[in-house]
Protein backbone atom coordinates (compact mmCIF):
# COMPACT_ATOMS: atom_id res chain seq x y z
CA UNK A 1 0.00 0.00 0.00
CA UNK A 2 2.72 2.63 0.89
CA UNK A 3 4.68 1.72 -2.49
CA UNK A 4 1.50 2.16 -4.24
CA UNK A 5 1.24 5.69 -2.68
CA UNK A 6 4.75 6.47 -2.72
CA UNK A 7 3.76 6.19 -6.70
CA UNK A 8 0.98 7.74 -6.79
CA UNK A 9 2.22 10.91 -4.49
CA UNK A 10 5.70 10.92 -7.23
CA UNK A 11 2.73 11.45 -10.19
CA UNK A 12 2.53 15.26 -8.51
CA UNK A 13 5.75 15.91 -8.63
CA UNK A 14 7.61 14.11 -11.71
CA UNK A 15 6.20 13.49 -15.13
CA UNK A 16 6.84 12.27 -18.71
CA UNK A 17 7.11 14.07 -21.69
CA UNK A 18 5.56 13.11 -25.29
CA UNK A 19 7.23 14.78 -27.98
CA UNK A 20 4.60 14.75 -31.14
CA UNK A 21 6.80 16.27 -34.20
CA UNK A 22 7.75 15.52 -37.90
CA UNK A 23 10.49 13.04 -36.37
CA UNK A 24 7.67 11.18 -34.88
CA UNK A 25 7.20 10.48 -31.11
CA UNK A 26 9.56 10.83 -28.79
CA UNK A 27 9.73 10.09 -25.10
CA UNK A 28 11.50 11.88 -22.89
CA UNK A 29 11.58 9.69 -19.16
CA UNK A 30 14.19 11.25 -17.48
CA UNK A 31 16.94 9.96 -19.08
CA UNK A 32 17.20 11.54 -22.28
CA UNK A 33 14.72 11.48 -25.59
CA UNK A 34 13.98 8.27 -26.86
CA UNK A 35 11.53 6.85 -29.55
CA UNK A 36 8.42 5.68 -28.72
CA UNK A 37 7.09 1.82 -29.28
CA UNK A 38 4.24 -0.17 -28.43
CA UNK A 39 6.13 -1.68 -25.11
CA UNK A 40 7.22 2.00 -23.78
CA UNK A 41 3.28 3.09 -24.30
CA UNK A 42 3.06 0.92 -20.53
CA UNK A 43 4.97 2.91 -19.52
CA UNK A 44 3.28 6.08 -19.91
CA UNK A 45 0.39 5.13 -17.65
CA UNK A 46 2.99 5.28 -14.28
CA UNK A 47 3.37 9.16 -14.27
CA UNK A 48 1.26 12.18 -15.32
CA UNK A 49 2.43 13.35 -19.02
CA UNK A 50 2.80 16.62 -20.40
CA UNK A 51 2.01 16.41 -24.26
CA UNK A 52 4.18 18.67 -27.05
CA UNK A 53 2.77 19.02 -30.52
CA UNK A 54 5.13 20.63 -32.51
CA UNK A 55 4.92 23.24 -35.11
CA UNK A 56 5.13 20.78 -37.87
CA UNK A 57 2.21 19.39 -37.15
CA UNK A 58 0.12 22.06 -37.65
CA UNK A 59 -1.52 23.23 -41.46
CA UNK A 60 -1.34 26.32 -42.00
CA UNK A 61 -3.05 28.69 -44.48
CA UNK A 62 -2.29 32.20 -45.25
CA UNK A 63 -0.30 32.05 -42.35
CA UNK A 64 -2.55 30.83 -39.92
CA UNK A 65 -3.27 27.54 -37.72
CA UNK A 66 -5.90 25.28 -39.75
CA UNK A 67 -6.02 22.19 -37.72
CA UNK A 68 -3.59 19.99 -36.76
CA UNK A 69 -2.43 17.17 -39.30
CA UNK A 70 -0.96 13.84 -37.63
CA UNK A 71 -0.43 10.50 -39.56
CA UNK A 72 -2.54 7.46 -38.82
CA UNK A 73 0.49 6.48 -36.10
CA UNK A 74 0.58 9.60 -33.42
CA UNK A 75 -3.73 9.66 -34.35
CA UNK A 76 -3.54 6.12 -32.73
CA UNK A 77 -1.43 6.62 -29.82
CA UNK A 78 -2.83 10.40 -29.00
CA UNK A 79 -6.24 8.20 -28.99
CA UNK A 80 -4.29 5.68 -26.56
CA UNK A 81 -3.42 8.33 -24.38
CA UNK A 82 -6.86 9.78 -24.13
CA UNK A 83 -7.59 5.97 -22.66
CA UNK A 84 -5.21 5.57 -20.72
CA UNK A 85 -5.69 6.54 -16.84
CA UNK A 86 -2.76 8.71 -17.26
CA UNK A 87 -3.00 12.28 -15.88
CA UNK A 88 -2.52 14.85 -18.67
CA UNK A 89 -0.74 17.93 -16.72
CA UNK A 90 -0.63 19.49 -19.92
CA UNK A 91 -0.62 20.15 -23.31
CA UNK A 92 2.28 22.16 -25.17
CA UNK A 93 1.33 23.53 -28.61
CA UNK A 94 4.22 25.00 -30.27
CA UNK A 95 3.10 26.44 -33.51
CA UNK A 96 5.52 27.92 -35.72
CA UNK A 97 3.20 31.32 -37.15
CA UNK A 98 5.36 33.34 -35.27
CA UNK A 99 8.69 34.85 -36.90
CA UNK A 100 9.46 37.62 -33.90
CA UNK A 101 8.65 39.06 -30.79
CA UNK A 102 9.89 40.48 -27.58
CA UNK A 103 8.65 39.80 -24.07
CA UNK A 104 5.52 41.44 -22.84
CA UNK A 105 3.35 41.98 -19.69
CA UNK A 106 1.15 38.69 -19.83
CA UNK A 107 3.09 36.32 -21.53
CA UNK A 108 6.60 34.79 -20.18
CA UNK A 109 9.65 33.00 -21.96
CA UNK A 110 10.10 29.21 -21.34
CA UNK A 111 13.25 27.43 -22.27
CA UNK A 112 12.14 23.86 -23.84
CA UNK A 113 14.51 21.20 -25.57
CA UNK A 114 17.00 23.83 -26.06
CA UNK A 115 14.32 26.25 -27.38
CA UNK A 116 13.08 29.44 -26.60
CA UNK A 117 9.24 29.85 -25.87
CA UNK A 118 6.34 32.54 -25.66
CA UNK A 119 3.80 31.36 -23.80
CA UNK A 120 0.56 32.36 -21.90
CA UNK A 121 -1.80 30.41 -19.85
CA UNK A 122 -5.27 29.83 -20.75
CA UNK A 123 -8.17 27.57 -19.33
CA UNK A 124 -5.15 25.70 -17.19
CA UNK A 125 -3.75 24.76 -21.36
CA UNK A 126 -0.28 26.14 -21.96
CA UNK A 127 0.20 27.98 -25.06
CA UNK A 128 3.67 28.32 -26.68
CA UNK A 129 4.94 29.76 -29.58
CA UNK A 130 8.59 30.26 -30.65
CA UNK A 131 10.59 33.64 -29.60
CA UNK A 132 10.77 36.24 -32.21
CA UNK A 133 11.57 39.58 -31.54
CA UNK A 134 9.38 40.90 -34.66
CA UNK A 135 5.66 41.67 -35.14
CA UNK A 136 4.78 41.45 -31.93
CA UNK A 137 1.04 42.35 -32.57
CA UNK A 138 0.44 39.78 -35.44
CA UNK A 139 1.51 37.19 -33.31
CA UNK A 140 -0.51 37.64 -30.47
CA UNK A 141 -3.68 38.50 -32.68
CA UNK A 142 -2.72 35.03 -34.14
CA UNK A 143 -2.45 33.45 -30.78
CA UNK A 144 -6.20 34.84 -29.86
CA UNK A 145 -7.85 33.86 -33.11
CA UNK A 146 -5.78 30.39 -32.21
CA UNK A 147 -7.75 30.20 -28.76
CA UNK A 148 -11.44 31.02 -30.09
CA UNK A 149 -10.54 28.67 -32.52
CA UNK A 150 -10.53 26.37 -29.76
CA UNK A 151 -13.35 27.88 -27.85
CA UNK A 152 -12.22 29.95 -25.61
CA UNK A 153 -14.17 32.19 -24.55
CA UNK A 154 -12.52 36.22 -24.61
CA UNK A 155 -13.24 36.11 -21.10
CA UNK A 156 -9.80 34.18 -20.65
CA UNK A 157 -7.82 36.29 -22.49
CA UNK A 158 -5.84 39.33 -21.41
CA UNK A 159 -7.95 41.66 -22.96
CA UNK A 160 -5.86 44.60 -21.39
CA UNK A 161 -3.05 43.06 -22.60
CA UNK A 162 -4.40 42.73 -25.92
CA UNK A 163 -5.52 46.27 -25.93
CA UNK A 164 -1.93 46.98 -25.38
CA UNK A 165 -0.78 46.02 -28.19
CA UNK A 166 -3.31 48.55 -30.09
CA UNK A 167 -5.91 45.42 -31.75
CA UNK A 168 -9.25 46.04 -31.91
CA UNK A 169 -11.66 43.27 -30.33
CA UNK A 170 -13.57 43.25 -32.93
CA UNK A 171 -11.60 43.03 -35.57
CA UNK A 172 -10.09 39.89 -33.68
CA UNK A 173 -13.96 37.92 -33.46
CA UNK A 174 -15.08 39.12 -36.92
CA UNK A 175 -11.28 37.61 -38.41
CA UNK A 176 -12.29 34.74 -35.66
CA UNK A 177 -16.03 34.11 -37.25
CA UNK A 178 -14.75 34.08 -40.70
CA UNK A 179 -12.06 31.15 -40.12
CA UNK A 180 -14.76 29.53 -37.24
CA UNK A 181 -16.80 29.39 -40.54
CA UNK A 182 -14.11 27.62 -42.74
CA UNK A 183 -12.69 25.44 -40.19
CA UNK A 184 -16.07 23.68 -38.63
CA UNK A 185 -16.44 22.36 -41.87
CA UNK A 186 -12.94 20.55 -42.30
CA UNK A 187 -12.09 20.48 -38.80
CA UNK A 188 -11.44 16.23 -37.46
CA UNK A 189 -9.30 17.80 -34.80
CA UNK A 190 -11.20 19.68 -33.10
CA UNK A 191 -13.00 16.96 -31.17
CA UNK A 192 -9.32 15.40 -30.46
CA UNK A 193 -8.08 18.66 -29.00
CA UNK A 194 -11.59 19.25 -27.15
CA UNK A 195 -11.13 15.66 -25.34
CA UNK A 196 -7.62 16.23 -24.72
CA UNK A 197 -8.27 19.79 -22.65
CA UNK A 198 -11.44 17.56 -21.32
CA UNK A 199 -8.77 14.84 -20.13
CA UNK A 200 -6.47 17.50 -19.28
CA UNK A 201 -8.88 18.98 -17.04
CA UNK A 202 -10.26 15.90 -15.63
CA UNK A 203 -6.61 15.29 -14.28
CA UNK A 204 -6.31 18.64 -12.72
CA UNK A 205 -9.54 17.88 -11.27
CA UNK A 206 -8.34 14.91 -9.97
CA UNK A 207 -5.96 16.65 -8.20
CA UNK A 208 -7.64 19.28 -6.80
CA UNK A 209 -9.65 16.64 -4.85
CA UNK A 210 -7.04 14.46 -3.82
CA UNK A 211 -5.34 17.96 -2.55
CA UNK A 212 -8.48 18.46 -0.88
CA UNK A 213 -8.51 15.01 1.02
CA UNK A 214 -4.98 15.52 1.60
CA UNK A 215 -5.73 18.85 3.45
CA UNK A 216 -8.77 17.74 5.37
CA UNK A 217 -6.67 14.35 6.34
CA UNK A 218 -3.83 16.98 7.54
CA UNK A 219 -6.40 19.19 9.20
CA UNK A 220 -7.95 16.12 11.00
CA UNK A 221 -4.19 15.12 12.11
CA UNK A 222 -4.25 18.21 13.34
CA UNK A 223 -7.57 18.52 15.76
CA UNK A 224 -6.09 14.45 16.80
CA UNK A 225 -2.92 15.95 17.51
CA UNK A 226 -4.23 18.79 19.57
CA UNK A 227 -6.48 16.12 21.18
CA UNK A 228 -3.91 14.15 22.13
CA UNK A 229 -1.76 16.83 23.40
CA UNK A 230 -5.10 17.65 25.42
CA UNK A 231 -5.33 14.21 26.82
CA UNK A 232 -1.74 14.22 27.78
CA UNK A 233 -1.75 17.63 29.13
CA UNK A 234 -4.72 16.54 31.41
CA UNK A 235 -3.31 13.20 32.12
CA UNK A 236 -0.08 15.06 33.07
CA UNK A 237 -1.65 17.85 35.69
CA UNK A 238 -3.84 15.27 37.29
CA UNK A 239 -1.95 11.88 37.88
CA UNK A 240 -1.27 12.03 41.65
CA UNK A 241 1.95 10.87 40.71
CA UNK A 242 3.86 11.57 44.10
CA UNK A 243 1.01 9.40 45.71
CA UNK A 244 2.21 6.35 44.66
CA UNK A 245 4.31 6.21 47.40
CA UNK A 246 4.37 2.96 49.38
CA UNK A 247 1.84 4.34 52.44
CA UNK A 248 1.59 1.87 55.31
CA UNK A 249 -1.93 1.21 55.44
CA UNK A 250 -4.02 0.39 58.45
CA UNK A 251 -6.60 -1.55 59.68
CA UNK A 252 -10.30 0.11 59.95
CA UNK A 253 -9.96 -0.20 63.96
CA UNK A 254 -6.12 1.68 63.94
CA UNK A 255 -7.26 4.18 61.48
CA UNK A 256 -10.05 5.33 63.82
CA UNK A 257 -7.79 5.33 66.53
CA UNK A 258 -5.10 7.57 64.88
CA UNK A 259 -8.09 9.90 63.74
CA UNK A 260 -8.93 10.23 67.26
CA UNK A 261 -5.00 10.78 68.19
CA UNK A 262 -5.06 13.54 65.66
CA UNK A 263 -8.24 15.38 67.22
CA UNK A 264 -7.02 15.05 70.90
CA UNK A 265 -3.65 16.62 69.66
CA UNK A 266 -5.96 19.32 68.14
CA UNK A 267 -7.55 20.24 71.18
CA UNK A 268 -4.66 19.97 73.11
CA UNK A 269 -2.88 22.38 70.68
CA UNK A 270 -6.21 24.65 70.63
CA UNK A 271 -6.56 25.40 74.28
CA UNK A 272 -4.80 27.44 76.35
CA UNK A 273 -3.91 25.88 79.59
CA UNK A 274 -4.37 27.86 82.66
CA UNK A 275 -1.13 28.19 84.28
CA UNK A 276 -1.98 27.87 88.42
CA UNK A 277 1.28 27.87 89.26
CA UNK A 278 2.46 31.24 88.42
CA UNK A 279 -1.07 31.91 91.04
CA UNK A 280 -0.16 29.99 93.89
CA UNK A 281 3.85 31.13 93.32
CA UNK A 282 2.48 34.46 94.98
CA UNK A 283 0.46 33.04 97.72
CA UNK A 284 3.75 30.53 98.24
CA UNK A 285 6.22 33.98 98.13
CA UNK A 286 4.12 35.64 100.90
CA UNK A 287 2.25 33.41 102.96
CA UNK A 288 -0.46 35.04 105.38
CA UNK A 289 0.83 38.36 104.17
CA UNK A 290 -1.86 38.78 100.77
CA UNK A 291 -5.10 37.05 100.41
CA UNK A 292 -7.32 36.57 97.39
CA UNK A 293 -10.55 38.02 97.02
CA UNK A 294 -11.75 37.28 93.55
CA UNK A 295 -10.03 35.24 91.07
CA UNK A 296 -10.80 35.51 87.19
CA UNK A 297 -9.03 33.68 84.70
CA UNK A 298 -9.77 33.32 80.53
CA UNK A 299 -8.27 33.49 77.08
CA UNK A 300 -4.61 33.21 79.13
CA UNK A 301 -5.21 36.00 80.92
CA UNK A 302 -4.92 35.90 85.29
CA UNK A 303 -7.28 39.18 87.26
CA UNK A 304 -6.81 38.94 90.58
CA UNK A 305 -8.25 40.98 93.03
CA UNK A 306 -5.92 40.95 96.54
CA UNK A 307 -5.48 42.21 99.58
CA UNK A 308 -2.62 42.73 101.60
CA UNK A 309 -2.54 41.76 105.26
CA UNK A 310 -2.91 45.41 107.46
CA UNK A 311 -0.08 43.68 109.39
CA UNK A 312 2.45 43.90 106.54
CA UNK A 313 1.27 46.33 104.48
CA UNK A 314 4.67 48.20 105.02
CA UNK A 315 6.06 45.24 102.69
CA UNK A 316 3.85 46.72 99.92
CA UNK A 317 5.97 47.89 98.09
CA UNK A 318 8.39 45.12 98.40
CA UNK A 319 5.52 42.53 97.02
CA UNK A 320 4.91 44.61 94.14
CA UNK A 321 8.56 45.13 93.46
CA UNK A 322 8.38 41.53 93.50
CA UNK A 323 5.36 40.70 90.87
CA UNK A 324 6.56 42.81 88.26
CA UNK A 325 9.51 40.66 87.90
CA UNK A 326 8.37 37.77 88.57
CA UNK A 327 4.82 37.92 86.63
CA UNK A 328 4.80 38.01 82.79
CA UNK A 329 3.05 41.38 81.22
CA UNK A 330 1.77 41.80 84.79
CA UNK A 331 -0.15 44.97 85.71
CA UNK A 332 -0.77 46.26 89.27
CA UNK A 333 -3.64 48.77 89.52
CA UNK A 334 -4.75 49.97 92.60
CA UNK A 335 -8.16 49.80 93.96
CA UNK A 336 -9.06 53.62 95.25
CA UNK A 337 -11.20 51.84 98.29
CA UNK A 338 -8.46 50.78 100.73
CA UNK A 339 -4.77 50.99 100.63
CA UNK A 340 -4.40 46.92 100.88
CA UNK A 341 -6.28 46.56 98.52
CA UNK A 342 -5.28 46.04 94.84
CA UNK A 343 -6.18 44.23 91.12
CA UNK A 344 -3.37 42.64 89.51
CA UNK A 345 -3.17 40.98 85.80
CA UNK A 346 -1.17 38.64 84.38
CA UNK A 347 -0.59 36.14 81.78
CA UNK A 348 -0.54 33.12 82.40
CA UNK B 1 -18.63 20.65 -26.56
CA UNK B 2 -15.88 19.10 -24.15
CA UNK B 3 -17.72 16.55 -22.24
CA UNK B 4 -16.20 16.67 -18.38
CA UNK B 5 -16.26 13.30 -16.22
CA UNK B 6 -18.75 13.84 -12.93
CA UNK B 7 -16.47 14.39 -10.07
CA UNK B 8 -18.08 10.43 -8.68
CA UNK B 9 -16.84 8.98 -12.01
CA UNK B 10 -13.29 9.81 -10.99
CA UNK B 11 -13.70 8.99 -7.32
CA UNK B 12 -15.02 5.51 -8.19
CA UNK B 13 -12.61 4.85 -11.11
CA UNK B 14 -9.13 5.99 -9.23
CA UNK B 15 -8.18 3.32 -6.03
CA UNK B 16 -5.97 5.89 -4.68
CA UNK B 17 -8.95 8.53 -3.70
CA UNK B 18 -10.62 4.79 -2.39
CA UNK B 19 -7.47 4.81 -0.20
CA UNK B 20 -7.35 8.40 1.01
CA UNK B 21 -10.79 8.08 1.94
CA UNK B 22 -10.89 5.25 3.60
CA UNK B 23 -7.91 7.20 5.40
CA UNK B 24 -10.29 10.31 5.83
CA UNK B 25 -12.36 7.78 7.78
CA UNK B 26 -9.28 6.65 9.68
CA UNK B 27 -8.65 9.89 10.81
CA UNK B 28 -12.37 10.85 11.08
CA UNK B 29 -11.96 8.30 14.07
CA UNK B 30 -9.21 8.91 15.50
CA UNK B 31 -10.24 12.60 16.36
CA UNK B 32 -13.68 10.95 17.57
CA UNK B 33 -11.74 8.37 19.49
CA UNK B 34 -9.39 11.32 21.10
CA UNK B 35 -12.73 13.69 21.68
CA UNK B 36 -13.97 10.53 23.78
CA UNK B 37 -10.76 10.41 25.51
CA UNK B 38 -10.60 13.90 26.13
CA UNK B 39 -14.21 13.55 27.48
CA UNK B 40 -13.43 10.77 29.25
CA UNK B 41 -10.32 11.76 30.90
CA UNK B 42 -12.61 15.17 31.91
CA UNK B 43 -15.49 13.38 33.17
CA UNK B 44 -14.65 10.00 34.23
CA UNK B 45 -10.50 10.18 35.12
CA UNK B 46 -10.07 13.75 36.81
CA UNK B 47 -12.58 13.01 39.47
CA UNK B 48 -10.89 9.49 40.05
CA UNK B 49 -7.52 11.00 40.73
CA UNK B 50 -9.06 13.30 42.94
CA UNK B 51 -10.56 10.71 45.03
CA UNK B 52 -7.40 8.60 44.71
CA UNK B 53 -5.76 12.01 45.67
CA UNK B 54 -7.50 12.92 48.72
CA UNK B 55 -7.65 8.69 49.83
CA UNK B 56 -3.90 9.11 49.53
CA UNK B 57 -3.65 12.16 51.38
CA UNK B 58 -5.79 10.63 54.40
CA UNK B 59 -2.98 7.64 53.88
CA UNK B 60 -0.40 9.72 54.15
CA UNK B 61 -2.09 11.64 57.24
CA UNK B 62 -2.54 8.33 59.14
CA UNK B 63 1.04 7.73 58.50
CA UNK B 64 2.18 10.96 60.13
CA UNK B 65 -0.03 10.67 62.80
CA UNK B 66 1.29 6.88 62.92
CA UNK B 67 4.97 8.61 63.16
CA UNK B 68 3.89 10.56 66.05
CA UNK B 69 2.57 8.20 67.91
CA UNK B 70 6.14 6.59 67.82
CA UNK B 71 8.08 9.71 68.45
CA UNK B 72 6.08 10.76 71.37
CA UNK B 73 5.21 7.70 73.50
CA UNK B 74 3.96 9.35 76.36
CA UNK B 75 1.35 11.42 74.85
CA UNK B 76 0.41 8.25 72.83
CA UNK B 77 0.05 6.59 76.23
CA UNK B 78 -1.80 9.56 77.89
CA UNK B 79 -3.83 9.06 74.83
CA UNK B 80 -4.62 5.51 74.87
CA UNK B 81 -5.35 5.55 78.43
CA UNK B 82 -7.89 8.34 78.30
CA UNK B 83 -9.58 6.46 75.42
CA UNK B 84 -12.98 5.73 77.11
CA UNK B 85 -13.01 9.16 78.46
CA UNK B 86 -13.88 10.57 74.41
CA UNK B 87 -16.73 8.17 74.49
CA UNK B 88 -18.50 9.46 77.84
CA UNK B 89 -22.21 10.19 77.55
CA UNK B 90 -23.35 13.89 79.90
CA UNK B 91 -24.25 11.76 82.52
CA UNK B 92 -20.85 9.79 82.61
CA UNK B 93 -19.20 13.37 82.54
CA UNK B 94 -21.61 14.38 85.14
CA UNK B 95 -20.71 11.30 87.50
CA UNK B 96 -17.00 11.85 86.50
CA UNK B 97 -16.97 15.18 87.65
CA UNK B 98 -18.83 14.80 91.00
CA UNK B 99 -16.38 11.78 91.86
CA UNK B 100 -13.81 14.14 90.86
CA UNK B 101 -14.67 17.04 93.28
CA UNK B 102 -15.56 14.64 96.28
CA UNK B 103 -12.06 13.67 96.27
CA UNK B 104 -11.10 17.33 96.79
CA UNK B 105 -14.03 17.84 99.39
CA UNK B 106 -15.72 20.22 96.73
CA UNK B 107 -19.31 20.50 97.03
CA UNK B 108 -20.62 20.48 93.35
CA UNK B 109 -23.68 23.37 93.09
CA UNK B 110 -24.35 22.77 89.27
CA UNK B 111 -22.83 20.36 86.21
CA UNK B 112 -24.50 21.68 82.83
CA UNK B 113 -23.52 20.62 79.64
CA UNK B 114 -24.38 21.25 75.88
CA UNK B 115 -23.54 19.60 72.74
CA UNK B 116 -21.81 21.70 69.59
CA UNK B 117 -19.49 21.32 66.45
CA UNK B 118 -16.12 23.13 66.29
CA UNK B 119 -12.86 22.64 63.80
CA UNK B 120 -14.43 19.69 62.73
CA UNK B 121 -14.34 18.11 66.58
CA UNK B 122 -18.09 17.21 68.58
CA UNK B 123 -17.43 18.70 72.12
CA UNK B 124 -19.44 19.05 75.00
CA UNK B 125 -19.24 23.25 76.58
CA UNK B 126 -20.25 22.26 79.93
CA UNK B 127 -20.63 24.81 83.13
CA UNK B 128 -19.52 23.16 86.70
CA UNK B 129 -20.30 25.66 90.34
CA UNK B 130 -18.63 24.38 93.04
CA UNK B 131 -17.69 25.49 96.71
CA UNK B 132 -15.07 24.90 99.35
CA UNK B 133 -14.30 25.96 102.36
CA UNK B 134 -10.62 26.95 101.26
CA UNK B 135 -9.52 28.03 97.56
CA UNK B 136 -6.12 25.73 97.56
CA UNK B 137 -9.08 22.86 97.35
CA UNK B 138 -10.14 24.34 94.34
CA UNK B 139 -6.47 24.89 92.65
CA UNK B 140 -6.00 21.57 93.40
CA UNK B 141 -9.00 20.70 91.51
CA UNK B 142 -8.24 22.87 88.74
CA UNK B 143 -4.28 21.52 88.98
CA UNK B 144 -5.89 17.88 88.30
CA UNK B 145 -8.21 18.95 85.44
CA UNK B 146 -5.88 20.64 83.76
CA UNK B 147 -2.69 17.72 84.24
CA UNK B 148 -4.61 14.72 84.20
CA UNK B 149 -7.35 15.24 81.77
CA UNK B 150 -5.14 16.98 79.32
CA UNK B 151 -6.77 16.78 75.74
CA UNK B 152 -10.36 15.69 77.06
CA UNK B 153 -11.23 18.58 78.70
CA UNK B 154 -10.04 22.11 78.20
CA UNK B 155 -10.85 24.88 81.17
CA UNK B 156 -12.18 27.98 79.37
CA UNK B 157 -12.64 30.19 82.01
CA UNK B 158 -12.57 29.98 85.58
CA UNK B 159 -14.28 32.78 88.37
CA UNK B 160 -13.32 32.32 91.78
CA UNK B 161 -14.74 34.57 94.60
CA UNK B 162 -15.60 34.68 98.14
CA UNK B 163 -19.27 33.51 98.94
CA UNK B 164 -19.29 35.10 102.69
CA UNK B 165 -18.11 38.16 104.29
CA UNK B 166 -15.53 37.16 106.72
CA UNK B 167 -17.05 38.37 110.25
CA UNK B 168 -16.14 37.95 113.70
CA UNK B 169 -19.13 35.76 114.06
CA UNK B 170 -17.93 34.17 110.67
CA UNK B 171 -14.80 33.37 112.37
CA UNK B 172 -16.00 31.80 115.31
CA UNK B 173 -18.61 29.54 113.26
CA UNK B 174 -14.95 28.34 110.91
CA UNK B 175 -13.28 27.57 114.60
CA UNK B 176 -16.03 25.50 116.23
CA UNK B 177 -16.42 23.84 112.58
CA UNK B 178 -19.58 24.61 112.11
CA UNK B 179 -18.98 26.47 108.24
CA UNK B 180 -18.56 24.56 105.04
CA UNK B 181 -17.95 26.71 102.38
CA UNK B 182 -16.68 29.81 101.98
CA UNK B 183 -15.49 30.19 98.27
CA UNK B 184 -17.21 29.49 95.17
CA UNK B 185 -15.64 28.65 91.81
CA UNK B 186 -17.37 28.44 88.60
CA UNK B 187 -15.38 26.88 85.82
CA UNK B 188 -16.20 26.98 82.09
CA UNK B 189 -14.84 23.89 80.50
CA UNK B 190 -15.22 21.69 76.88
CA UNK B 191 -14.92 17.99 76.49
CA UNK B 192 -14.22 16.44 73.55
CA UNK B 193 -16.28 13.57 72.35
CA UNK B 194 -15.65 10.85 69.26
Amino acid sequence: MWEKLTYRLNTFCDAHVLYVGKSGLLLYAGDGMQGLSDNSLNVLGKKPLILVIETSQFLQIDQSIEHIDLSDYQGEILKKIEELPLILCTVLFLPSLITKTEDRAGFSNICFLGKNYLYFQCKGVVFSVECSAENISTQIQECCLYLKRFQFSDADLNVADVEKENLIEIEIINKCAIRSGRLNAQLKDNEMVSRLISKQESGQLYRRVVCSIFSVIGGMLGIAFLLLWLNLDIFLRNHPWGQWVANKSFSEEERSKLNGFKKYLDFEEINNKCDLDKLRAIFNQFPEKIVATDVNWGMGKWKVALIINPHYLHEKSEILQWIDSNMTNSKVVESGVQESQFYLEFEG
Amino acid sequence: MRKLNPLWVLIAKDQMIKWLLLRLCACFCLVLTLCGGYLAMDLLLIPYYQSQQSFHQQLRLENELYKISLNERERWQNYEKMMPLFGFSDDKIKIALKLLCKNYNLTVLACRLSQEEKQEMLIKPGVLTVTSLLDSRIFSFLQHLNNKLSGVLAIKMIKLHRSRELTKDLLAKIKSGQVSDLVEATIEFEWLVF
